[in-house]
């Protein structure tokens, strides 16, 4: 059976090569250059993009304007992974921020990948 | 001149009488006393003064030498007659003359030498521009002794003119009359008496008619009074009352006259005054109009002026507001971005904890090889949390300075030795510039060192392929345009124009700093290296030493290629 692809987009490569250590049951892609992530994103063509928000070159929000841009990306679901929202924040939205679910650095795996299968099968 | 040449004939005649014998020709009657000798001589001598006066040259002399000769006769025989000493002055021209009555012929009267000093003092003063206004007073004063004695002959009254002394002549005092009138006359209208009866004002108008028609008129009333009224064959009565109806009607004739004359004068004026009123009153119409119009438009103007006031006023507080707001908006965003650079980047090591933790429970499959990727993911995760909290606590704790004398290059020197190794790895080459004999600053050794380490650590990773690092440590004097910048800061440790000031330069051949970036590279957890590299607090904590000693640092994009950072600290007793 076909894995399911994900795509995680995060300038951390420590936090990537683990995060795909973890969820060994996705096919993760790693990208740590948000600068080539859309390419990337359209080689790879994932049914699940994690982004980050805070990265050089682009940041996670411009990124996510230009993959729903896509005609080819424009269904794919894309969660947010954020160092810089407080809990208080997160207790106020706890899904939502500017139309993106989101998840608040740090997350752990069960929380992770709970997640990925909500957005996975939209409700 | 007329009047002094009349004058002076009189005297020619009179001498003419007394060389012919011809008595009538001095006395013009026979029971009248002659006119002296010498007066007739002086009367010929004040006529020549009088009508030489005005010339130049030696007949000018000629004046002034016939008046004095006049003054000193007139004067000896005053004294003459006060002293009863005789000078001879009459006896020269007529040595025995005939007596007439008490007193002897052919003498002066002492009168007639009062009024020969009084006329010879008129010409003096008229020789003179400034005494000029004083002689119409002596002239006048000897027209009225001669008038006096005038009346005197008329009235038949021998005290009027001499009494018991020797009496003045009848053409003596007619003499003088013409002299003093011609005397007064030479004086000019701008000198008293024809100063008040000059010009056409209505004071002046009034006297030219009434003074000479009263005084004739009095004189002809008395005369013919006098005269006649006591004279056989003429009713007392009648004359007195023709005398004072001719006396009516002339006075009358003249007020006539002078109404006619003043009137129409009067007239004029009222008819300017009340053209000039009526003008005054359009004008003033006019002017009453303008001023209501202008106090119209002045009104609306500093209403709109109170209006616009008011908006000014309440933009005035509107902004105030506003800047308030806006600075303690400003406030919250550097806590706000203070706070989202720490939880970036102490959450990231913690989310890669946590994914490592998650893999150790949640994956006790992993091979070895997966095991020690986790724990290195964790320990460098570790490692980069804990920088961050050391460079935080190196932010905070950094106002305390440790401040000593020493050789700034040698503290740049230890720096540059720190990094050592990784320079040799980097392929780093490290040209230093020290001036010589460099004077010792009062700085934090350690403090300074850290900065240096910083700002080679990023010089470093500005090089990733190698390059040459160049460190200068100079003295120097700054100049007004080193100084301009600092026209805004309110700080006690801004630096001055002319002040010597130690300079370090750290100059890298990197790629530089994005022109963009410049303003930003001091913000905390800004940082444009790759994510792992670097907390963003390294030049925030340098910048935060360098302020404490009362230095600057600076950094720019050196003109060729490459970062250069420049510190520059106060040479006085630092803070």
């Amino acid at each position: 059976m076909k894995k399911t692809r994900i795509l995680v987009v995060d300038d951390e490569p420590g936090f990537t090569r683990l995060l795909k250590l973890v969820l060994q049951r996705y096919e993760i892609r790693e990208e740590n250059d948000a600068l080539r992530a859309f390419e990337t994103a359209q080689s790879f063509r994932p049914d699940l993009i994690l982004l980050d928000v805070v990265m050089p070159g682009i940041d996670g929000g411009n990124l996510a304007a230009r993959i729903k841009g896509d005609p080819l990306l424009k269904n794919v679901p894309i969660v947010f992974l954020t160092a810089v929202v407080s809990p208080k924040e997160a207790g106020q939205h706890p899904k939502h921020i500017g139309g993106f679910p989101f998840l608040a650095k740090p997350v752990s795996p069960e929380v992770l990948e709970r997640c990925i299968e909500e957005h996975l099968t939209p409700s | 001149m007329g009047c002094s040449l009349v004058a002076a004939t009189i005297g020619a005649l009179t001498i003419v009488g007394w060389v012919t014998g011809m008595e009538s020709l001095a006395s013009l009657r026979t029971h009248y006393i002659p006119m002296a000798p010498s007066t007739a001589l002086c009367f010929a001598l004040l006529g020549i003064a009088i009508n030489t006066r005005t010339r130049r040259g030696s007949l000018r002399r000629v004046s002034l030498a016939c008046t004095i000769i006049v003054g000193l006769v007139a004067a000896g025989k005053l004294v003459e007659f006060a002293s009863g000493y005789r000078l001879g002055l009459d006896e020269l021209l007529v040595a025995n003359p005939a007596m007439f009555g008490i007193v002897r012929k052919g003498r002066m009267a002492p009168i007639t030498a009062l009024n020969f000093l009084l006329s010879t003092c008129a010409l003096a003063c008229m020789m003179r521009a400034s005494w000029r206004r004083f002689a119409g007073f002596p002239a006048t004063l000897a027209g009225a002794i001669s008038i006096v004695v005038l009346l005197g002959y008329m009235y038949g009254t021998p005290l009027l003119y001499g009494g018991a002394i020797i009496p003045v002549a009848l053409s003596t005092a007619g003499a003088f009359l013409f002299l003093s009138v011609s005397l007064i006359t030479a004086a000019g209208p701008d000198c008293w008496p024809l100063l008040p009866l000059a010009g056409s004002s209505a004071r002046s108008l009034l006297l030219r008619w009434f003074l000479p028609i009263v005084i004739a008129g009095t004189i002809v009333n008395s005369y013919l009074e006098s005269r006649f009224i006591n004279t056989p064959g003429f009713n007392p009565a009648l004359v007195s009352a023709l005398s004072t109806l001719g006396f009516a009607f002339i006075i009358s004739a003249i007020i006539s006259q002078l109404s006619r004359v003043v009137g129409d004068r009067i007239d004029q004026a009222e008819a300017g005054r009340r053209g000039a009123q009526y003008a005054l009153e359009s004008l003033n119409a006019v002017l009453e109009q303008r001023i209501a119009a202008r106090t119209i438009e002045l009104r609306a103007k500093n209403d709109e002026t109170q209006r616009l006031f008011a908006d000014l006023t309440q933009s005035h507080e509107n902004l105030k507001h506003a800047q308030l707001q806006l600075i303690q908006a400003e406030k919250m965003q550097s806590v706000g971005n203070f706070a989202a650079g720490i939880a970036h980047e102490v959450k990231n090591p913690l989310a890669i904890l946590q994914m490592g933790l998650g893999c150790l429970t949640c994956r006790p499959e992993l091979d070895a090889e997966s095991l020690h990727v986790v724990y290195e993911e964790m320990k460098d995760a570790v490692a980069r949390a804990n920088t961050v909290i050391s460079g935080l606590l190196d932010y905070s704790s950094s106002k305390e300075l440790n401040i000593q004398p020493c050789q700034l290059p040698g503290v740049v020197e230890q720096s540059l030795h720190l990094m050592r190794h990784e320079f040799v790895n980097r392929h780093i080459t490290i040209i230093r510039d020290f001036a010589p004999d460099f004077p010792p600053c009062q700085i934090d050794a350690q403090k300074i060192e850290q900065v240096f380490v910083n700002l080679f650590t990023n010089a470093c990773h500005a090089m990733p392929k190698g390059g040459t690092l160049t460190v200068a440590a100079t003295v120097r004097t700054l100049t007004a345009g080193d100084v301009h910048w600092e026209a805004g800061n309110r700080s006690g440790s801004r630096f001055r124009e002319d002040e010597r000031v130690a300079v370090v330069t750290v100059c890298d051949t990197g790629a530089g700093i994005p022109t963009d970036q410049l303003s930003k590279v001091f913000d905390p957890f800004f940082t444009t290296k790759p994510t792992g590299q670097g907390t963003g607090l390294g030049l925030t904590v340098a910048a935060k030493i360098i302020e404490l000693h009362g230095g600057r640092l600076e950094l720019s994009n050196a003109p060729e290629r490459g970062a250069v950072a420049t510190v520059t600290f106060h040479l006085r007793q630092s803070p």
